[in-house]
């Protein structure tokens, strides 16, 4: 009994100790399906985005489509990017 | 048969106006309000008789606080400690929204863009801010022009990495919005499939598709479970972000 009890008392001590409020969480896979549920909808984002910024930008020159091109274009890029990113991401916690 | 669709209209129950503007407490904020009534409870029971060894509410308040700590030390490390009382807030708030509206007869609020873009924007505002207060707004703007590139490349770069800051709030809000909105419609229509073709094959018909609205079921509640998730974590990578520019 007296042994089972430090045995009881050692085991309590080391979770206390390296507790760190639930820190150590070795399974990353969770938010590996975060990052693939992102990239879907990031790129048609940032597309979204890039339309608004032009065609916003067309009504205040009055210069119809060239602004839209553009921001089109760095819409598209930007979402491209950023599903680099993603993906960048997504490997570097495979690995780890 | 009532449309796929009609599930999502706002009915008012009490009509209030502050001035100019509508502020009816509909039957969304309805479903808002039992929300946070149901989480509420659940958290006063079970933080009542705190024990050792825990009751199961107390458990799964327990569980519950350790997997958002969990969450936030994984994307944030421990100065977003800070942020748990939020994160805890959001997660809850719309994982029981989502859940409450698989219940019939009940009604979703995440599945109404303008509701999740208002959370999400807050969000982009309040990390926006976090960022400005912690670094100072010119390393903030630091933020959108990568290190160690060629200056003519900025030209093209800065304004790539400011479309893709600006595109965060509208893909967070829409990913909750279309996934529940897709489901609850896909599943109103194949319940529609189930009383059709039901009705006119003297009930072996309906069997199919009513097999499929079961597996259907059991999707969306999972998918009310990852969207909440995907919209904390996502959230915390913001903060992040803000926390730690670079």
């Amino acid at each position: 009994m007296q042994d089972k009890n430090e045995e009881l008392k050692k085991k309590i001590n080391e979770f206390k100790q390296n507790k760190n409020i639930g820190f150590k969480s070795n399974i990353n896979t969770s938010s590996m399906i975060g990052s693939g549920l992102k990239i879907s909808i990031d790129l048609i984002a940032s597309i979204f985005v890039g339309i608004m910024i032009g065609l916003g930008m067309d009504k205040l020159f009055s210069t119809k489509p060239i602004f839209f091109l553009i921001f089109l274009l760095l819409g598209v890029a930007a979402g491209f990017v950023k599903m680099y990113r993603s993906i960048i991401n997504l490997e570097k916690i495979k690995k780890k | 048969m009532a449309s796929p669709l009609a599930q999502f209209e706002i009915s008012k129950l009490i009509q209030l106006n502050v001035g100019d503007f509508d502020v009816s407490f509909t039957n969304s904020s309805l479903v808002m309000v039992l929300s946070v009534v149901f989480i509420l409870t659940i958290l006063f029971f079970g933080l009542k008789n705190l024990k050792i060894v825990p009751s199961k509410i107390q458990s799964l308040v327990e569980l519950s606080y350790e997997f958002i700590s969990t969450m936030i030390g994984d994307n944030i490390g421990k100065e977003g400690l800070k942020y748990l009382p939020f994160i805890f807030t959001l997660f809850f708030f719309i994982l029981i929204g989502n859940l409450i509206g698989m219940m019939p007869l009940s009604f979703t609020w995440t599945s109404h863009i303008i509701v999740t873009f208002a959370i999400a924007f807050f969000i982009f505002l309040a990390a926006t801010f976090i960022a400005i207060f912690k670094h100072g707004l010119l390393k903030f703007l630091g933020f959108f022009a990568p290190s160690g590139v060629p200056k003519p490349m900025l030209l093209l770069l800065v304004p790539i990495e400011i479309i893709s800051y600006i595109s965060r709030p509208i893909s967070l809000s829409v990913r909750l919005f279309a996934n529940m909105m897709a489901g609850h419609t896909l599943l109103k229509v194949i319940g529609g499939f189930v009383f059709v073709l039901g009705a006119n094959s003297f009930i072996i018909g309906g069997v199919l598709p009513l097999a499929f609205l079961v597996a259907l079921t059991g999707l969306e509640i999972v998918i009310a479970f990852l969207q909440a998730y995907v919209f904390a974590i996502l959230t915390c990578l913001y903060i992040n972000d803000a926390i730690h520019l670079h």
